[in-house]
């Protein structure tokens, strides 16, 4: 058992380093937090795509994939730290479609899916949006209608997709279908990759309450080659579950990379503010605070530890990976809360006004924050995962 | 960074679970709770000195980093199986003598505590002061060829079962360090909420020769005694996710075998819920005392204390209060032994500071900005 830094991670870091400092310098983060922020965004723009590209020139995007498959095979906590920087530097995270969707295509495609669709997966030629929610199906996934119906070569696709953050910006979608009507739930699903300009789909923008931009998508009779079917018909609830088996690393270390940034804003914030004739940080109860907030956040980080070395060890973090998204999920909002309370009367301003604390950041996170206790399951549903496959409770009610 | 448990590590724990299971049986604790009038505690204390748990205090004597995460790990069984606390007495006194002893003065005293013949306890706090030797009132006059002791300590843990206490003194050099018989003093138990040994110490005008002072007093005493507080805040911290765990093991127990409405008490999701946050917390407990435990041995280590013994701390409370909620009448009981557990958890938490203390120097730290603040930051930073 080690907490230190070997040598290749303390110059992994350094080179990282080099990079965020770079992107920084060309003003992404503004961009990125304005892509986060406001529902005009649509495709990246040339320095976004550029950003991406770079990440894929340089073997970023593939890390952590095996050598065959043009990766370079490094440990999970040489990809925690690049997650961890970018999001500390408010830069765009690695993109899912690399570090999520790729591992469960090569886990699960079949050879001509490995041809056709990793290397563009690895240069960021390809970035697709999660085709699963549906208006009717979000954390009871599995109840997806969506369907697609084989037509000799093709298949042929008809339904509707909701909370589909990324249509305008993706060349793709990783849509999850149901193949078989007649088989139970879980085994009629399949995922297809679909271009985002095939026809018969529309995307419709809906505007979210962190005030970005996400997409209802409708799909009428939308035709596509049998090539694109990933993996094997009704297998696709393996590629579904094992998505998120390959990115837990990525998520803790980038939620760590959140935390820290929101903490460290907040105590410049608070070094820099004086109201009523004190600096906010010579306030015993806001230096209180503080520290409480310190103890959490760094739990959120020991539990992020925890994910990379059981990942790197060959595991399969699924109950650990989930304690660590209740945990931190819901510290995201406390913090953001704390942080609007401390800054009083300030805490309401928008982040386009600009005098808001933080540039805005604790609003917007506190809008923002959402998300990640309902996105990937809500934590209901991860607290009885918690409960049944890592305590060995039985079943409950749900079915 | 890896933060696996090597085999060997696993081995030690596995060793220590199978040891205590057997030897430090509810019975046992019960029994030294109650003044251990038959001497229950013997055959456990030969089996913890026979497994060599007192010589993982040790230092390294070439200088590397030590045994403390395996101690640490040795500690978070205690907490789990509940090991009588005077362990970690005795603990103290081999850290200190260790450190402190560099003549080796003492050496026949620390040979005859690693072999298991006397138990020996630190006596520093008093009832003005936990933690800053400046505020000692207890001192120690040089007079010819010895000291003359006058002492008022409290809460001196295990001071009613040792056979010597090594008690803390304001000398006109600063902070000292001196062995005196137990009997050479006045003991007088406390009453607390972990049913364990602590008594008020209290002499005046006791003589001492010279060599009873350990090693310098003055600065290195107090560099030491600094020294000895970081190795038990993290070891009480590593106790204290044990017990957590403990907590959540016996509680998913208790929810597995209690039917009502005729299923398992476990299969409600309001149950469930609590359950998954109790694990939750220990799983942060656990995580925050290794990495305590580790940076002890590697140096300055307070920001990863203040850390640790903050949430395990909260932890190990809040699951009690959460076991007893889930366990109802079934807690509420003494029969059940749950409130074992329960105890321990605010006893073991009272000393080394609780996560107010803690919380204080963490806050005061934020006096300095980020990047001239003291302690090392590792991880993803």
């Amino acid at each position: 058992m080690d907490f230190g830094e070997s040598d290749v991670e303390r110059s992994w870091r350094a080179e990282v380093h080099a990079f965020v400092q770079r992107w920084k310098d060309r003003g992404l983060p503004e961009i990125a937090a304005l892509r986060s922020r406001t529902d005009t965004a649509t495709t990246y723009s040339e320095l976004e795509q550029s950003y991406f590209d770079e990440l894929g020139e340089l073997g970023w995007n593939s890390l952590r994939w095996p050598a065959q498959h043009g990766g370079a095979e490094a440990s999970s906590f040489l990809t925690a730290i690049l997650s961890f920087e970018l999001e500390h530097a408010g830069l765009p995270p690695i993109d899912l479609t690399v570090t999520s969707l790729a591992p469960v295509m090569m886990k699960f495609g079949t050879e001509p899916n490995l041809r056709d669709w990793l290397p563009g997966m690895r240069s960021s030629a390809i970035i697709c949006a999660l085709g699963y929610s549906e208006p009717e199906a979000g954390t009871d996934l599995a109840s997806l209608r969506t369907s697609a119906v084989q037509d000799g070569d093709h298949w042929v696709i008809n339904g509707e997709k909701t909370w589909n953050s990324g249509a305008h910006f993706s060349t793709h979608q990783w849509l999850a279908a149901r193949t078989d009507p007649s088989a139970p739930k879980h085994r009629g699903i399949s995922v297809f990759m679909v271009p985002i300009d095939a026809p018969g789909m529309e995307v419709f923008p809906m505007t979210s309450w962190a005030g970005n931009r996400i997409n209802r998508v409708t799909f009428t009779d939308v035709r596509i080659h049998s090539s694109a079917l990933i993996g094997q018909a009704n297998e696709g609830w393996k590629l579904i579950a094992g998505a998120l088996d390959f990115e837990r690393a990525e998520i803790g270390a980038r939620v760590t990379g959140k935390l820290k940034r929101m903490l460290d804003e907040l105590e410049t914030y608070c070094r820099e503010t004086t109201v009523d004739g004190m600096r906010l940080i010579d306030r015993e109860s806001v230096r209180q605070v503080l520290a409480e907030l310190t103890v959490e956040v760094e739990i959120a980080e020991l539990m992020s530890y925890e994910i990379t070395s059981a990942v790197d060890a060959g595991e399969i973090p699924t109950v650990s990976g989930t304690m660590q998204k209740v945990f931190a999920s819901e510290l995201r909002t406390r913090l953001s809360l704390v942080a609007i309370e401390i800054a009083g009367a300030s805490g309401q301003l928008t982040w386009a006004d600009p005098a808001a604390p933080a540039d805005g950041m604790f609003e917007h996170q506190y809008r923002t924050a959402p998300v990640q206790r309902f996105g990937g399951g809500t934590n209901e549903v991860m607290r009885d995962v918690i409960a049944q496959r890592g305590l060995g409770l039985p079943r409950g009610d749900r079915a | 960074m890896d933060i696996r448990l090597t085999d060997e590590q696993q081995a030690l724990i596995d060793s220590a679970d199978a040891m205590l299971r057997r030897h430090c049986t509810t019975d046992v604790v019960r029994a030294v709770r109650s003044g251990d009038p038959t001497g229950a505690l013997d055959e456990l204390w030969k089996r913890i000195v026979d497994a060599g748990w007192l010589e993982l205090a040790l230092r390294d004597p070439s200088g590397g980093p030590g045994t403390l995460l395996e101690l640490g790990l040795i500690g978070r069984e205690a907490g789990r199986h509940l090991v009588p606390t005077v362990f970690y007495s005795v603990i103290e006194s081999v850290v200190l003598l260790d450190r402190l002893d560099e003549t080796g003065t003492h050496a026949d005293l620390l040979e005859s505590i690693l072999g298991g013949a006397v138990k020996v306890a630190v006596a520093f706090g008093e009832t003005a002061t936990e933690r800053r030797a400046d505020l000692l009132e207890s001192r120690a006059e040089p007079v010819h060829d010895g000291w003359a002791l006058e002492l008022r300590k409290t809460l001196v843990r295990g001071a009613p079962t040792s056979d010597q206490l090594i008690v803390a003194c304001s000398t006109p050099d600063g902070l000292g360090f001196f062995v005196v018989n137990a009997a050479d003093v006045t003991v007088i138990p406390q009453a607390t909420f972990g049913h364990d040994p602590h008594g008020r110490v209290e002499a005046s005008g006791v003589v001492l020769p010279d060599s009873a002072c350990v090693g310098q007093v003055g600065a290195s005493a107090e560099r030491t005694w600094s020294e000895v507080r970081d190795v038990m805040t993290a070891l009480t911290a590593m106790d204290l996710a044990g017990s957590s765990q403990a907590l959540v093991d016996r509680t998913v127990e208790h929810l597995k075998s209690r039917q009502v409405f005729g299923k398992p008490l476990g299969a409600f999701q309001a149950a469930q819920h609590i359950a998954a946050d109790m694990a939750i917390r220990a799983k942060g407990a656990s995580l925050a005392a290794l990495r305590a435990a580790w940076a002890v041995d590697r140096g300055d280590a307070s920001h990863e204390l203040a850390v640790a013994k903050t949430w395990a701390g909260r932890a190990a409370k809040q699951n009690s209060v959460w076991a007893h909620q889930l366990h109802a009448g079934m807690g509420f009981v003494t029969e059940t032994d749950l409130h074992l557990w329960s105890d321990r958890v605010v006893g073991m938490d009272a000393g080394y500071g609780t996560a107010a203390h803690h919380l204080r120097d963490l806050a005061e730290n934020l006096h300095e900005p980020a990047d001239e603040r003291k302690g090392h930051r590792h991880g993803f930073r």
